[in-house]
This record gives structure tokens, C-alpha cells and sequence, in this order.
């Protein structure tokens, strides 16, 4: 078995991610050397990520891919291949996310390692490694068994309490030129579409979202307004989206965003679990709702049984501010 | 234009939640079985291609031959041309947790694909991995997350893919290409009564694993074995204690509620 290495790969310099993922690698495999791969084509991110993690991993692998100034999941997944042909048996993880799930699968694929995606609480079992992983949505969990004789690619969950890194590690750093051949369209174009500058889904320490129970477009607007006092982000249900009440970049749940916001506001949203399983991060749920039975009130820490849209209005009215 | 779409069926997550046998396979009941929901998106943009530049689209489905007979007639319920069974009994099962997953798609036998299309994930394992292994096998581009096409006037496609904080768009020309659609991406078609009643009298085209070509079953039986579910239940869920206000009975449980959250530094 090739595995006394532990292979964190990241499509992102992002300090955060790379933290993130890094301290999953910690408290489950705490024995093993850790060698980070590293796409990111800024050079000031590269930078600050070399400051960041000096010390914290034995090494890390700047990949560099010519002619590919952002991350397509399709180029870099060929790239990643390419890098780890000569690694016998390697286990890699990665950030789970849907970009970095397409990733890995192509990464698996291609090595012909075993695969799971978002996964919890990798365990070693003698020549095993158990790994827990949500099925059905949400409603049922799983545990999956992977020969470690053969490699192995995860996507991790974030951990839910820090961990501390290591500090005394001599990081060897390594630039890797890719030789894989980049197959983008002539006219692709990316673009971020959170603005860290702006509230969003993302950043917001307060979301509002609505659901059906706001009954109406109009209905859901009065969330911008509220938004606006509360310094909050506006968030969607999937019926919201799906009667056009709601841009789809609004929606929150299996099909839309994971957010981990410090408090969230669930007015007129059930609480199906395609929808909790994006808010299982939040510090705090509050969940208004006029069906006292609505499943949202089993997740939520706070809750009001009564009209969503009612609450709404009152909670305008008297300026309520974070 | 040859289009392929890959359709999966799956236990109802209703019907799964309460019936754990459904789920972990050791029973079925043709009457739980459905379409991957995701997966009808990826339907309802393989017969948009159709329409729009003239082809066949071709169903495949992997799994017990009584589930992808229900789905594959569905599926040509809707108007997919052809469907294809790939029966597993070559194996105990070939999960998605296995690269051979994508190996053994790959291989399903039509001739001068253009499009490869799948769901974004599927509904029972949510791994939102199958058109990147489909990809990989065939050494071919994938385009993932797809949330909207254009069809341009010389047969290629513009597509945006979407993520949690980015977006790309671009103009593919390379074919055979992989495309995993977004859920979002469409409003998928309903079936007529008639064209239910035609896809229960067609012919679906039947393989087992073992007899597509250059595949060797003994190789993928081995990769397949290092990964297996060993255990599937309901997740404990922590109970919480709620604080709870009722605005029908307590005029003052907005400020109420307010006033606590302020105390715990919650607002």
C-alpha cells in the first residue's frame, strides 16, 4: 500500500479551503504525511497560501496548467489524473462540492480508484477504510466499505469543531508543469458569481429565506425589504424557485446551496429534508410557520406557529436590527 | 445525431425511508420503482436535441431487468426512441462507489454517439459521479452541471455550466461529448396516455454485462468487490429543544422571540 501519504487535492488556493481540508486530513488520519496539490493560477493567492501553510503539511505540489486560467472541472480532472499515474495506490481527498465532486469522479476514473463523495468520519479498519455517507437525500445513512489495497478518492464534509494543525513540519514545495492538453471552447467564459464584497448566501451571518408558505411573488419580495433591516440575505426553498418567485441562485437545499449562516430565518418553508440538508451547518434555525406539525420546527432552536407572511410584517415594523 | 441518456431507477425516497429492505436492494417491488428524478432532466434534454437537429436518442439503463423495464418504458414514454437493458446478474451488484461503473456504461452498445447525457446525481446514492466516470472510460470532454444549452445553427452546443460560486459558459464542438444536466436546467415533459399505452408493447434491447464488447468481467468483479455498503439505517437525529411562540394565542410572540434571540446574542 502506497498510502503513508494522505493526498489533499484542492482546485482552489483559498486559505479556507485548503484549511478546511486540511484539518479533515488532521483528525482522521493523523499518522500520515500530507502532501497538498494545489491548482490555483493567481500568484498572489500562491503566495499566501505558501506563507499560510509553511509548517502545517510536508509538502505541497503547485500544479500549473498552460493556457488554463481558471478551474474547469473537465481539464483539471485530466490534469490531476496525469499527476497521480505514477502514485501507487494513492487516497486523495478533496473538499466536497459539487465543482469538486465532477473532479474526483474523473480523478477516480481515471486511476481506477473506488470513489465516494461528500463523505463523515473516514475511519481505518485494518486494510479499510469505513466512511459514512448520506443517502437518499438525507433520509437514510450509509456506510461504505473501501479496500485500501486499491486507491481511494473522497469528497470531505467540513469538520464541525476546529482542529489544530501541526507546525513543525519542514514543507517541501514543488512546482509541477502539466503536460495535459487543454480542450476549452474558444469563447468560454467563467465567472464567479458570489462577490465576496456583497452580502450573499455565502457570507451573510444572517439569512431570511421563504417558502411556499409566503403564498404569493409578492409575498416572498417582502423578504428583500426585511433583508435590508436585518442586514440578512434573502434564500429560497425549491417551490419558491420552481413558481418563478425566486432566481435558482436563491435556492437553498440539495439541488441549491450549502450554507452555514449564524442564524437562518425559515418563514413558510416545511422543512423537507432536500431542504434542511443545506442549512444542517446553520448555528441557529429559526423556523416560522403557521402548521404547528411542519417538520422545520424538529431542526429549528427558536420557532412562532403562526402566518409567515403576518411575521414578516411585524418584524419590518418594529425595525428589528442584527 | 446520436444520443445517448442514462437512466437510472431508484426506490422512491418515501417509499425507502420506511422500508429499509426497498432500499438496501434485498427486496423489490416494481410499484416503488422510479426514475431517478434527476434524471429527468437529462431525458428532457436528450429529446430537446432531437427535436432540434433531427436523431435517435437511446435509453440505457444498468439494473435488475424488472427495474429497468419499468423506467426504459417510461423513459420511451416520452418519446426516447430506443431503450437498452444492461442486466447485472454478472455481479452481485455494481455500485457507484466504482470506477467500473463508468467502464461498464461506457460500453453500452450504439453506434457514432454524439451526446452523452446523465442527471447531475442520483436520487438514492447522491454520488454526482456517473458522467465523469462515463467520460474518463471513454476518454472523451465532460461538461458538468450543465444548467442551460444553446443549440446553435451548425449542431454545436452552448452551454452553461453552474456551481455553488461560479458559472461557465462556452461553445463545444468537440463530439463525442459528456453532459450531466442540472436540475434546474429544464421542465421535463409529461407522457400521453397513448404513447404510454405504445411503450408497454415495445421491444427493449437486453445485455448482460458480460456480453458487451471488450469488457472483461473478471477485472471489473475485482474492482467492484474493494468498495460495498456494509450498513444503511435512518440517521439519528439529535433531538432539540425548540423554543416556540404562538402567534395565534400570544400577540407579542414577534417581539417575544426577538427579544430572546437578543439575549443569547443570537441577533
Amino acid at each position: 500500500m502506497g498510502q503513508d501519504t494522505i493526498y489533499l487535492v484542492t482546485t482552489t488556493g483559498d486559505t479556507a479551503d485548503v484549511e478546511a481540508l486540511q484539518a479533515v486530513a488532521q483528525a482522521n488520519f493523523p499518522e500520515k504525511q500530507t502532501r497538498l496539490v494545489v491548482f490555483e493560477s493567481n500568484a498572489d493567492k500562491v503566495e499566501n497560501l505558501k506563507t499560510k501553510t509553511a509548517n502545517t503539511v510536508d509538502a505541497i505540489d503547485f500544479l500549473a496548467i498552460s493556457g488554463l486560467d481558471y478551474p474547469d472541472p473537465n481539464v483539471l480532472g485530466k490534469a490531476f489524473v496525469a499527476y497521480f499515474k505514477n502514485v501507487d495506490t494513492p487516497l486523495i481527498l478533496l473538499n466536497s462540492s459539487r465543482f469538486n465532486n465532477a473532479v474526483a469522479a474523473r480523478i477516480a476514473a481515471g486511476l481506477t480508484a473506488s470513489i465516494v463523495t461528500d463523505i463523515e468520519q473516514p475511519t481505518i479498519d485494518g486494510t479499510n477504510l469505513i466512511v459514512s455517507k448520506k443517502g437518499y437525500s438525507g433520509e437514510l445513512k450509509r456506510q461504505v466499505q473501501l479496500d485500501m489495497n486499491g486507491g481511494i478518492v473522497l469528497t470531505v464534509n467540513p469538520l464541525k469543531d476546529p482542529v489544530k494543525l501541526p507546525t513543525d513540519k519542514d514543507t517541501v514545495v514543488q512546482n509541477i508543469a502539466s503536460e495535459v492538453v487543454v480542450t476549452l471552447p474558444e469563447d468560454a467564459t467563467y465567472t464567479l458569481t458570489t462577490n465576496d464584497q456583497d452580502l450573499n448566501l455565502d457570507n451573510a451571518e444572517v439569512v431570511v429565506a421563504g417558502g411556499r408558505g409566503l403564498k404569493s411573488e409578492a409575498g416572498f419580495k417582502e423578504l428583500y425589504q426585511l433583508g435590508k433591516i436585518m442586514n440578512a440575505a434573502v434564500g429560497a426553498s425549491r417551490p419558491v424557485v420552481d413558481s418563478g418567485w425566486a432566481d435558482s441562485s436563491l435556492m437553498i437545499g440539495q439541488s441549491g446551496k450549502s450554507i452555514s449562516p449564524k442564524v437562518y430565518f425559515a418563514f413558510g418553508i416545511s422543512g423537507t429534508v432536500q431542504h434542511t440538508i443545506g442549512i444542517e451547518n446553520a448555528k441557529c434555525i429559526v423556523a416560522i410557520n403557521s402548521d404547528k406539525d411542519a417538520p422545520i420546527f424538529k431542526l429549528a432552536d427558536y420557532g412562532i406557529i403562526g402566518d409567515a407572511k403576518a411575521v414578516i410584517q411585524q418584524l419590518v415594523t418594529s425595525k428589528v436590527s442584527n | 445525431m446520436n444520443i445517448v441518456v442514462y437512466i437510472k431507477a431508484v426506490v422512491d425516497p418515501d417509499k425507502a425511508k420506511n422500508d429499509l429492505d426497498l432500499a438496501k436492494g434485498t427486496k423489490e417491488d416494481k410499484l416503488a420503482l422510479i426514475i431517478n428524478p434527476y434524471d429527468k432532466q437529462a431525458i428532457e434534454a436528450a429529446l430537446q436535441l432531437k427535436e432540434k437537429y433531427t436523431g435517435k436518442v437511446t435509453a440505457v439503463s444498468l439494473g435488475s431487468d424488472l427495474a429497468t423495464d419499468k423506467i426504459l418504458r417510461d423513459a420511451l414514454s416520452l418519446g426516447v426512441d430506443e431503450g437498452i437493458q444492461i442486466s447485472n446478474d454478472d455481479f452481485e451488484s455494481l455500485s457507484s462507489y466504482s470506477p467500473a461503473l463508468g467502464t461498464v456504461l461506457a460500453k453500452a452498445p450504439v453506434d457514432d454517439v454524439d451526446y452523452y447525457i446523465t442527471g447531475r446525481e442520483a436520487g438514492d446514492d447522491n454520488q454526482s459521479i456517473t458522467g465523469a466516470s462515463i467520460a474518463a472510460a471513454l476518454d472523451v470532454d465532460f461538461v458538468d452541471n450543465v444548467d442551460e444549452v444553446e443549440y446553435n445553427d451548425d449542431e454545436t452546443l452552448t452551454l452553461t455550466s453552474r456551481w455553488d460560486k461560479s458559472e461557465l459558459k462556452g461553445t463545444y464542438k468537440q463530439k463525442p461529448l459528456v453532459l450531466s444536466i442540472k436540475d434546474t436546467a429544464n421542465t421535463p415533459r409529461l407522457p400521453s396516455f397513448k404513447a404510454k399505452m405504445q411503450a408497454k408493447k415495445a421491444t427493449l434491447k437486453h445485455f448482460k454485462v458480460s456480453d458487451l464488447p471488450d469488457i472483461d468481467v473478471a477485472r471489473i468483479k475485482a474492482i467492484a468487490d474493494r468498495a460495498t455498503t456494509i450498513n444503511l439505517a435512518k440517521p439519528e437525529v439529535a433531538s432539540k429543544e425548540t423554543v416556540l411562540f404562538n402567534l395565534n394565542d400570544d400577540e407579542n410572540a414577534v417581539s417575544e422571540l426577538v427579544a430572546d434571540l437578543k439575549k443569547h446574542s443570537i441577533l
